[in-house]
């Protein structure tokens, strides 16, 4: 199954099991050095302006943003789009590479999935401070009302939306807590202090590694883990339908849910990437996240890579093939061509080109050129879902409607609180939870280790 | 009541399964094991086995049903609307709900019976034969009580021979498990 | 002398002849109860044709030499003379061809406009005091600027005041004739620039089949003429589910774009008995005028003698509308009678609907319009709201509206048959825009009834749907316009 003689091994530095725990606990025992603060203040800054962008959406009303009678949805749905599919990374990495068997997701997944929480709770944000009466939010509920009953509209993708958002959010989060159970029992049992003995105690739901435990909690994993896996697919799929549902052209295609599934893949692996460059930089975790581990990654990106340029070459070539002069025209007018060159380019360069860059085993190894590249592709991933909501909606059918679109201070500032938010998630799980599977960690020690040989 | 138990603790997968084996061989009663990490090994010996799988199986299907049932009385039969010319029973805009509510209900209910099963649930508080069992050492528990003084020293015996690190015996008042 | 004297002296000397009351406070008070007198000219009135003073009018109109431009002051189609300019919704009409409004420009040809480096918006100095936004306009002789009166207002009420610039200083008194018009030797490009409240930004058709024209010629050798696409498109009108059947009503609109002249009056009707809110012009800049109707404008030829076409665009209530599909709360769905309809109550304001509407057609209540003192037009005030119509429901911030075939009228005349125990007549239900239509561009009726001068229309072989390809099924159906320019052109 994994050739450790190919491959290296997955956890360096011949760790006993004793020595894993103690290196992974480490950061939560230890106070966290001084950039943990300064930048938890940054990130907390950011959340307070989104705070206030949000105040002022939701008391003066969506006449706050940039949006208009032609593009009803602007930054914030980019932005919905942009985290759903950050939030891909976490289930992905645990589900895909599970499935796969691909056993150096372990010391991955853990912060992968945290992430996926803290993104998908960001994206969350979005379609309901897009709605104009948000305090009406439970209208999208079916639930029998003194109004007929009045049900929803099953026919609408916004309701499959909902419905999936919802449901992804509780999955993976319930997957992420019960990834963590064995770990945060660990805590318990080595912690001193009598607060975080109770509190870890609580959160462990009586955890003690019995075998009882154990074989029900593999199978749950798997049952999980298995329907998650359609999940996955499934969400970004109907995200898409958003768009593919719509008659506006540049919509109305059907490679859009699985060209939506693999760019979110990407998004999120590359967010993963950067994260984890930095985490392994800061709290000095080379040893389990080995640049082995980094060079995984980055062969998954540019496959994906490759994938997403296929995927805008087929666009491109359907909109001319179609003979559809509204698809014609978003295609090779709009965007192109046209006012938003710039944002189509951009998301060609970033996306198809520099990941390119991988090929070369100097970048793979190298962690400068693996945050610049991974963190253009996340910009090009957010101009791409640019490219698909506003240049479709400012020049579709009828000329009479073309308008263009651009953001306001409050659109930026809700954009900039959600990256706080997650920001001040991400530091925070780092502070407070095992970021890495300990338990599985152990399992995958002796795999590929010297003593093994 | 109190109860006693023999405990065996192991630094190492290998001699702990070899000790699960021995005791296995002599008939001892095995209260239970403890691990840091899932060993599939003790699955087998102690023959432990979940019908979690056959359960959400059940689950899925009680989910598909009732979404589609759901689904098919509220668009068709209680208040049927037109929407952009779409007869009432639009189904294939309902398979799409119907897939998500049932992955939903089966990870759901699944867990749930996982608690319930597994006795895991938030304030629980499942008795700690040795707090090491979740950092790195492999732990056997033989029950004591209602044995033979004797066969409970071969228990003892057998470990400290196959290489446990550490072995000795716990009175416990209520076990929780 | 109080005005009322003066009023009343000049009812004494000028109407009260022509009443049948022997006492004149009998008639001053009758008139006054009834708010009107009415009153008919005796034939062989006295009035004549003074032909020799029209030359001594022409003496007046300015001519600019070679290098200089001429200043034409006109009406504008929304405020005329500016007697009204305080009512908002007139403020914010747009003009019909221009298609800007919340202030006066100075309408510069394309030509000119090139040569001094000026875009639309270009704040340009025509004379001292007087410095306005350039608009580009296609179709303006060089050498020529137009700009509106009735604007720049300093003390008639609180939407007009300050707004743009007042011209009538600029209208000289000369042998007795009001010149409106002056010569300026030079256009002077202030390089300062302003935004435009337009509420269209783009003025061609691309080649799409939206507005369908043909000749005189053309129209009478065949009737269908330049629409030749609507049978193409109807031979190919197929769809996986079931047609839905409309077994009563099934209400529909017929728009004559040969006959529409882009007098903006459905715009205003429209506004006013729907209770459509006015926005200001930050908002209309911010494209998010509120109007249901709007008349949209195209060219088409060069910029120097453009063809111009107006299409009134509403929702066009399709029968397989994309708005319906995709609004998860049901607040937009399909009536038994065709009608797409809104339940504003329902609305939690997705948006989706604006999106997947081709023809973008909806709009959003971006702020709370009503009682907001940022939106004092109508409805901020308790004496403003006596402009709304109680028939229709004022919306609330957050939801999407959109023209709903005046369906208050709708029902209001089906209960009235009903009372009466009789089946509704054509024509009885009429639309606001119908009604106000001075040209007879729009009927509304039945669709199912054969006989209604809608369904005759529909019949028209230059009938046609906007989008067909689509097939979106509107119930909105235009007739190609046939432009009778031959003589001119020979």
């Amino acid at each position: 199954m994994y050739n450790k003689k190919i491959r290296g091994p997955l956890v360096e530095g011949n760790k006993t099991l004793g020595q894993i725990t103690k290196d992974v606990i480490l950061p939560m025992d230890v106070r966290p050095g001084m950039w943990w603060f300064i930048a938890f203040g940054v990130s907390l800054l950011a959340a307070l302006f989104g705070g206030y962008a949000i105040y002022m959406t939701v008391y003066k009303g969506i006449g706050t943003w940039g949006v208009n009678n032609s593009v009803g949805w602007g930054w914030e749905i980019v932005n919905f789009v942009w985290w759903i599919g950050i939030g891909h990374a976490g289930t992905a990495f645990s589900i895909f590479l599970l499935i796969l068997r691909q056993k150096w997701r372990t010391s991955i997944n853990r912060a992968a999935e945290a992430m996926t929480v803290f993104a998908v709770l960001s994206a969350a944000l979005f379609p309901a401070l897009h709605m104009g009466r948000v305090w009406l939010a439970f209208y999208i509920f079916p639930y029998p009302n003194t109004r007929g009953p009045l049900w929803v509209n099953f026919n609408s993708p916004l309701f499959w939306d909902f419905t999936a958002i919802t449901a992804y959010l509780l999955i993976s989060a319930s997957f992420w807590y019960l990834g963590m159970l064995p770990d945060l029992a660990t805590v318990r049992d080595r912690t001193t202090s009598k607060i975080r003995k109770a509190l870890y105690g609580f959160f462990s739901l009586g955890w003690t590694g019995s075998s009882r435990h154990w074989i029900r909690y593999e199978s749950l994993s798997f049952i999980l883990g298995g329907i998650a896996a359609v999940l996955v697919v499934s969400v970004h799929s109907i995200v898409s339908t958003d768009f593919a549902v719509g008659v506006e052209p540049g919509w109305h295609t059907t490679i859009f849910p699985p060209f939506f599934v693999v760019g979110a893949i990407f998004s999120g692996f590359a967010m993963v990437m950067t994260l984890m460059v930095l985490i392994r930089k800061v709290y000095k975790l080379t040893n389990y996240i080995t640049d082995n581990h980094m060079d995984a990654i980055a062969r998954i990106l540019i496959f994906i890579s490759l994938i997403m340029g296929l995927a805008y070459l087929t666009e491109i070539f359907i909109a001319w093939y179609s003979g559809n002069e509204f698809e014609m025209f978003t295609f090779f007018r709009n965007r192109i061509t046209g006012d938003y060159e710039f944002q189509f380019w951009g998301m060609i360069i970033c996306n198809a080109f520099i990941p390119q860059l991988f090929w070369f085993r100097k970048v793979r190894r190298n962690w400068i050129w693996l945050l610049v590249v991974s963190l253009s592709i996340n910009v090009g991933m957010w101009l791409e879902r640019y490219n698909i909501v506003v240049t479709s909606l400012s020049k579709d059918f009828l000329p009479s409607n073309w308008v263009s679109y651009s953001p306001t201070i409050i659109d930026i500032g809700v954009f900039v609180g959600t990256i706080g938010l997650f920001a001040c998630g991400v530091l925070l799980f780092m502070r407070y939870i095992p970021m890495m599977a300990i338990s599985e960690l152990k399992s995958v020690a002796n795999i590929g280790s010297k003593k093994e040989d | 009541m109190n109860k006693r138990f023999k405990i065996g603790i192991f630094d190492d997968e290998e001699k702990f399964l070899s000790s699960i084996r021995s005791l296995k061989e002599q008939k001892l009663s095995i209260h239970d094991v403890f691990t840091p990490y899932p060993v599939h090994e003790v699955f087998h010996l102690l023959k432990r086995k979940s019908r979690l799988p056959t359960a959400a199986y059940f689950f899925g299907l009680a989910g598909i049903i009732a979404t589609l049932a759901f689904l098919y009385y509220t668009s068709v039969l209680d208040w049927p609307i037109v929407y952009g010319g779409k007869p009432f029973n639009s189904f294939p805009s309902f398979i799409v709900v119907t897939i998500v509510i049932t992955i939903f209900t089966v990870t759901i209910a699944s867990l749930a019976l996982f608690s319930a099963r597994s006795k895991l649930f938030p304030g629980r508080d499942n008795t700690i034969f040795d707090p090491r069992a979740t950092d790195d050492k492999f732990i056997i528990v033989v029950e004591s009580d209602g044995v033979e003084l004797s066969a409970s020293d071969t228990a003892g015996d057998i470990m400290k021979q196959l290489g446990a690190v550490e072995v000795m015996e716990k009175e416990f008042g209520n076990v929780n498990e | 002398m109080l005005y009322h004297d003066y009023l009343k002296a000049n009812w004494e000397k000028v109407y009260f002849q022509f009443s049948k009351s022997s006492d004149f406070m009998n008639f001053w008070n009758q008139s006054l109860g009834n708010g009107v007198f009415n009153y008919t000219i005796p034939v062989g009135s006295p009035l004549k044709f003074h032909g020799e003073e029209l030359s001594g009018a022409m003496k007046s109109v300015p001519v600019a030499n070679e290098n200089g431009y001429e200043v034409i002051i006109s009406e504008s189609v929304a405020l005329g003379t500016g007697m009204h300019a305080n009512n908002p919704w007139l403020m914010e009409l747009p003009d019909p061809v221009s298609r800007q409004c919340w202030e006066n420009v100075a309408a510069i040809s394309p030509g000119d406009a090139q040569k001094l480096g000026i875009e639309s918006g270009t704040l340009v100095k025509i004379a001292e005091g007087l410095i306005l936004p350039a608009f580009i306009q296609p179709g303006q002789a060089d050498g020529t600027i137009s700009v509106a009166l009735g604007y720049g207002h300093t003390g008639s009420g609180p939407v007009c005041n300050n707004i743009g610039v007042n011209l009538y200083p600029f209208a000289k008194l000369a042998d007795g004739n009001r010149s409106y018009g002056f010569v300026t030797d030079k256009l002077e490009n202030t390089h300062k620039n302003s935004q435009l409240a337009l509420t269209q930004v783009h003025y061609l058709m691309e080649g799409r089949p939206i507005v369908r024209e043909t000749g005189l010629s053309e129209y009478l050798n065949n009737p269908a003429a330049g629409n030749e696409q609507h049978s193409e498109f109807e031979s190919t009108h197929k769809s996986l589910y079931p047609e839905i059947k409309y077994d009563g009503f099934h209400w529909g609109m017929a728009i004559d774009l040969n006959a529409c002249i882009g007098c903006n009056s459905c715009v205003i009707a429209c506004q006013a008995e729907n209770n459509i809110p006015v926005v200001g012009k930050q908002e209309v800049i911010n494209r998010r005028i509120m109007h249901w109707i709007k008349i949209d404008r195209y060219y088409s030829d060069s910029p120097d003698d453009p063809k111009v076409y107006f299409q009134p665009l509403a929702c066009q209530h399709c029968d397989n509308a994309p708005c319906e599909n995709v609004c998860p709360v049901s607040a937009t769905n399909h009536s038994s009678e065709g009608l797409n309809q809104m339940a504003y109550n329902r609305c939690v304001g997705t948006k989706y609907c604006i999106n997947n509407c081709p023809y973008k057609v909806r709009r959003f209540n971006w702020y709370r319009y009503t009682n907001n003192k940022e939106f004092d037009f109508n409805t901020a005030s308790d004496l403003g709201k006596m402009v709304l119509n109680p028939d229709v429901t004022v919306r609330e911030r957050g939801v999407v509206e959109k023209c709903s075939f005046c369906v208050q009228r709708i029902q209001e005349k089906k209960l009235q048959a009903k009372l009466e125990n009789r089946t509704l007549k054509d024509n009885e239900i009429k639309t606001a825009c119908m009604q106000a239509c001075p040209a007879g561009a729009i009927v509304f009726g039945n669709l199912n009834d054969k006989n209604s001068m809608v369904s005759k229309l529909f019949d028209d072989p230059r009938r046609y749907h906007l989008l067909e390809e689509l097939h979106t099924l509107p119930s909105t159906g235009y007739l190609t316009k046939v432009r009778n320019d031959e003589k001119l052109n020979t």
